[in-house]
């Protein structure tokens, strides 16, 4: 097995039936420091379990530190799982430490367990009896989840909530539909998340709030086309259009929009549908791939950790000198309406320091002042705290994947996404 | 008043579905400290995190020359030096900034007002402002009536403009009035201009958020209520202590004292939360009505109990943090032989069917041991004391304690058995931190009201009978005190809990504060 010990060394390893029993040892130990004076009291005060599924120590390192800038507004039991593909036996080891936030009072614990390829199958034995009773559940898969799988459907089964990232995923259409198949399938028992999703809260409250004043609302009936960017790096590497899809999907399912999937043309990266309004007329959607803007995963690059506005920076600065979105990040929406009139435009656009957005509407009765919002600032602190944050179903994103599934399964019938 | 909420069918499943309108807010006194602290940060930070519409449009009103960019840098350097969120972002900066603007006039001066309602109408045209309007008035509350009467006449306080869509709203700050009188003569002005419910009478207490969790942690829960009541309830505690002077304020305080300054508002807000029935729904009348009716249930104190019931001090020169301070009638502002109360204490009563018997300690006050905000429930003791000789007969009572600041949280004092072979019983706190369980930092109060107002939400505002009932509450006291000797104010050592006959109005009935 890898060297975990080296790479937390603020853990240490405990038999693997002993790590309830240890924990509780840790924050006796902790109290008595308390009493003598020699330490900060602190309250084991937690919220919710955060089960993260890693592929291997470097990421399972990644995760941790993401989860201890989340601790000081979620205290909550991490329960990592670090699960090296690679790592070829049928060892399992625990490791286990707390974790205070600075300058706050928040406590929370951490649990690695690290197995081996052979014995990821017993890891919902060791994972579920380790969750906390009665406070919300969580399992956040990181990377490709292995659809079908009983691991999956096992540690599924046992939380509340499975979060994943579309964005991060080789394969959108068949994921997405995966996705959208085991939500369906697990509905009574767990609700699904996305990042992506929560990634762009942002732009859906801005193009929310174009429609907002009365005057501006009966333009949503006259939407007859709408445009959606997407990040993309070079022109001959895979798109990942998840974000837009899902966007597109939430127009369509909130504004009962029909979605014929036969109604598609174009390239993979850049594809037009022809869709129908609930009063029949036609809406063109384009969802085009915007090149060469400069695109990173957070957690597979460490230099990168705290960086990444979109997910662990709450703040949403930058810490060097090169601006950068997530995979398939939404670049621009434009939408053109019509009432019998004049056009009216509604368009929202990310700025070129990428972290900003501005928007700009022309209504034939009269001018709306532009703004530019932080993107990262808007609604959430992150996307991921955006997610803990959510306990049971969320309807509207549920109806706009399974929109986006439908869009992108014409798209699987004639090539990879 | 309607709430905004939406039929926009984007806003379905959004954390925001009520919708701010377009808006201009016109704040008077634009210049002053109120709007420089709080006013200006709030409306940034909301723009940062909500965001506000791209219509909305701040209008600074005062008597300094100020242009358009004077007023943009004032507000900017108030953002970066008091918004949680400072720096000012700058990309969200400039096109927020756009929304600035600032007319000088004097407050009483109607011509200004004329001139106010053409900027108004302009920033209508050129920003779809939609003729909707708040007026927020920072100003001194002696201000208020002209402004109020101004704005009516000059058109500006339109209560429903010809049945169209457009509304208008005031904002007032605190004190409303200094008494009841005076309260429903200020209540008679702005109701020659404003309906009631286009008032909205701010009391920032009710901005904050472990206020409003006591009604979450009351009605949200199934455990806490049941026993919420005359029959396991054997006291309940409100206490409000600074352990800062006066500071800049002797020449308000003089008016007001802690009574006005304190007990009349917050403290009875706090109250009214407390001891309140459940609402029929969580509407800004229904919850409003229920903290009516029980302010309605507290009897003003009859002349002859107010020496009993009530004790009020004054603080003296001592130290504090081994710094020496000054005794109040040495602060600026306030008279060297002032009678004014810093501290009060009283005992009332709920006479109703859940609270009959059940005796409400309040004590508030300045310079005292150390700054902080609670309501302590003290649970009746067991019936029968089964573990005798055990130490269960010195065990506190069962206290539930709301904090609301420092360290917002609850905490339930309890007894536990001390781990041996022996029955020994030690009394244990479970205590739950805000900071511990939602480390993130809350929006400030005012962030919070200033948007209900723009939602037209006024649950968190206080209404014109609630401000009455208190006053009649506070009168009677006012009126008791005015006919007692000025020997009856006693004088306190700052730093400490106050004067010893506050402690001897609790201990006659045989309890205690509690020492916090």
């Amino acid at each position: 097995m890898s060297d975990t010990q080296a790479m937390f060394p603020a853990l240490r390893e405990v038999p693997l039936e002993a790590i309830e029993r240890e924990l509780d040892n840790m924050w006796r130990e902790h109290n008595a420091s308390v009493a003598r004076g020699t330490s900060q009291a602190y309250s084991r005060n937690s919220v919710l379990t955060l089960v993260a599924f890693t592929q291997g120590p470097r990421h399972a390192r990644q995760v941790l530190e993401a989860i201890h800038s989340l601790t000081v507004q979620h205290p909550s039991r991490a329960i990592i799982i670090s699960a090296d593909p690679a790592d070829r036996g049928s060892g399992m080891r625990a490791h286990i430490g707390t974790y205070v936030a600075p300058d706050s009072s928040s406590y929370g614990e951490d649990l690695v367990v690290e197995a081996q390829t052979e014995a990821v199958r017993h890891l919902p034995g060791v994972v579920l009896p380790l969750i906390v009773s009665g406070l919300p559940s969580f399992l956040w898969w990181l990377g490709e989840p292995p659809w079908g799988s009983e691991l999956l459907e096992a540690l599924v089964d046992g939380c509340d909530r499975v979060i994943v990232d579309t964005s991060e995923m080789s394969h959108v259409a068949r994921s997405v539909s995966a996705l959208e198949d085991l939500m369906r399938r697990k509905k009574t028992r767990c609700a699904v998340g996305d990042i992506s999703w929560a990634a762009q809260a942002p732009w859906r409250d801005i193009v929310a709030q174009f429609f907002d004043p009365p005057e501006a609302q009966p333009y949503l009936e006259g939407i007859e086309r709408v445009v959606i960017e997407y990040a993309a790096g070079d022109e001959d590497a895979a798109t990942n259009s998840s974000q837009a899809s899902l966007f597109a999907g939430w127009l369509a399912s909130r504004l009962g929009w029909r979605i014929d999937p036969a109604q598609k043309s174009g390239l993979d990266s850049s594809r037009q549908y022809t869709l129908r309004s609930a009063a029949d007329s036609v809406i063109v959607l384009e969802i085009i791939a915007r090149f060469n803007v400069a695109q990173r995963s957070w957690w597979e690059d460490p230099m990168s950790f705290g960086a990444d506005a979109a997910l662990v920076s709450p703040d949403g600065h930058r810490q060097d000198d090169v601006a950068w979105v997530r995979h398939g990040a939404l670049m621009s929406v434009h939408l053109a309406s019509r009432l019998g009139g004049p056009r009216a435009t509604f368009a929202v656009a990310r700025e070129r320091d990428l972290m900003h957005a501005t928007t700009l509407a022309q209504l034939p009765e009269g001018h709306v002042p532009s703004k530019t919002v932080h993107l990262q600032s808007v609604g959430e602190q992150a996307p991921l705290t955006d997610q803990l944050q959510e306990l049971g179903h969320d309807v509207v994103y549920e109806d706009a994947l399974t929109a986006s599934a439908l869009l992108l399964r014409s798209s699987a019938r004639r090539g990879p996404a | 008043m309607d709430i905004a909420t939406t039929s926009n069918p984007l806003r379905a499943g959004m954390r925001n579905t009520r919708t701010v309108e377009p808006c201009i807010m016109v704040i008077f006194g634009a210049t002053g400290d109120l709007t420089h602290r709080k006013l200006i940060p709030a409306l940034y930070n909301l723009e940062l995190e909500l965001p506000l519409p791209p219509q909305f449009t701040v209008v600074g009103v005062a008597r300094r020359p100020f242009t358009n960019e004077q007023f943009r840098q004032q507000s900017l350097d108030s953002i970066n030096t008091y918004s949680r969120n400072r720096p000012a972002n700058p990309a969200v900066w400039e096109t927020f900034s756009k929304g600035l603007f600032y007319h000088q006039s004097q407050f009483d001066d109607l011509e200004g007002y004329h001139r106010l309602a053409e900027l108004l109408d302009q920033l209508d045209r050129e920003r779809g402002t939609r003729g909707n309007r708040i007026y927020y008035l920072a100003t001194p509350p002696s201000f208020y009536a002209a402004i109020a009467d101004n704005l009516s006449t000059a058109g500006l306080a339109h209560r429903e403009r010809s049945g169209g869509p457009d509304w208008s709203r005031i904002i007032i700050e605190k004190p409303f009035g200094h008494d009841l009188q005076s309260a429903l003569a200020l209540n008679r002005e702005l109701n020659k201009a404003f309906k009631e419910k286009q008032i909205f009478r701010i009391d920032h207490y009710l901005g904050k958020e472990t206020v409003q969790n006591i009604m979450v942690l009351r009605f949200g829960n199934g455990i806490f209520e049941p026993i919420w009541n005359r029959r396991y309830v054997d006291n309940v505690q409100i206490t409000v202590a600074e352990n800062i002077g006066v500071e800049n304020r002797g020449d308000y305080y003089e008016e007001a004292g802690a009574m006005r300054d304190m007990v009349q508002n917050h403290m009875m807000q706090l109250l009214s939360l407390v001891s309140m029935e459940p609402p029929i729904n969580f509407g800004a009348d229904s919850v409003r009505d229920e903290k009516v009716k029980v302010l309605r249930a507290i009897p003003p104190l009859a002349d002859g109990e107010i020496p009993l019931d009530t004790v009020r001090g004054q603080y003296g020169p001592g130290m504090i943090a081994g710094e020496p301070v000054q005794g109040y009638c040495y602060e600026k502002g306030v008279a060297p032989n002032s009678k004014t109360e810093t501290f009060v204490a009283l005992k009332l009563t709920v006479e109703n069917w859940r609270w009959a018997g059940v005796p409400f300690y309040l004590r508030t006050g300045k310079r005292l041991a150390k700054r902080i905000t609670e309501v302590a429930i003290e649970f009746k003791r067991p019936p029968y004391l089964l573990f005798r000789g055990t130490g269960a007969d010195q065990m506190a009572p069962n206290v539930l304690s709301l904090r609301i600041q420092p360290n917002e949280g609850i905490s339930l004092l309890f007894s536990a058995k001390v781990p041996g072979q022996e029955m020994r019983l030690r009394t244990v706190n479970m205590d739950f931190l805000y900071g511990s369980s939602f480390g993130v930092e809350p929006p400030e109060a005012y962030e919070r009201l200033l948007l209900d107002c723009m939602y037209g939400d006024s649950t968190l505002f206080t209404r014109i009978d609630e401000t009455e009932q208190a006053w009649q509450l506070v009168d009677a006291i006012e009126r008791g005190w005015a006919k007692m000797p000025a020997s009856s104010i006693p004088q306190y050592e700052p730093g400490t809990w106050g004067p010893k006959e506050a402690d001897a109005l609790i201990e006659r009935d045989g309890r205690t504060w509690r020492r916090l």
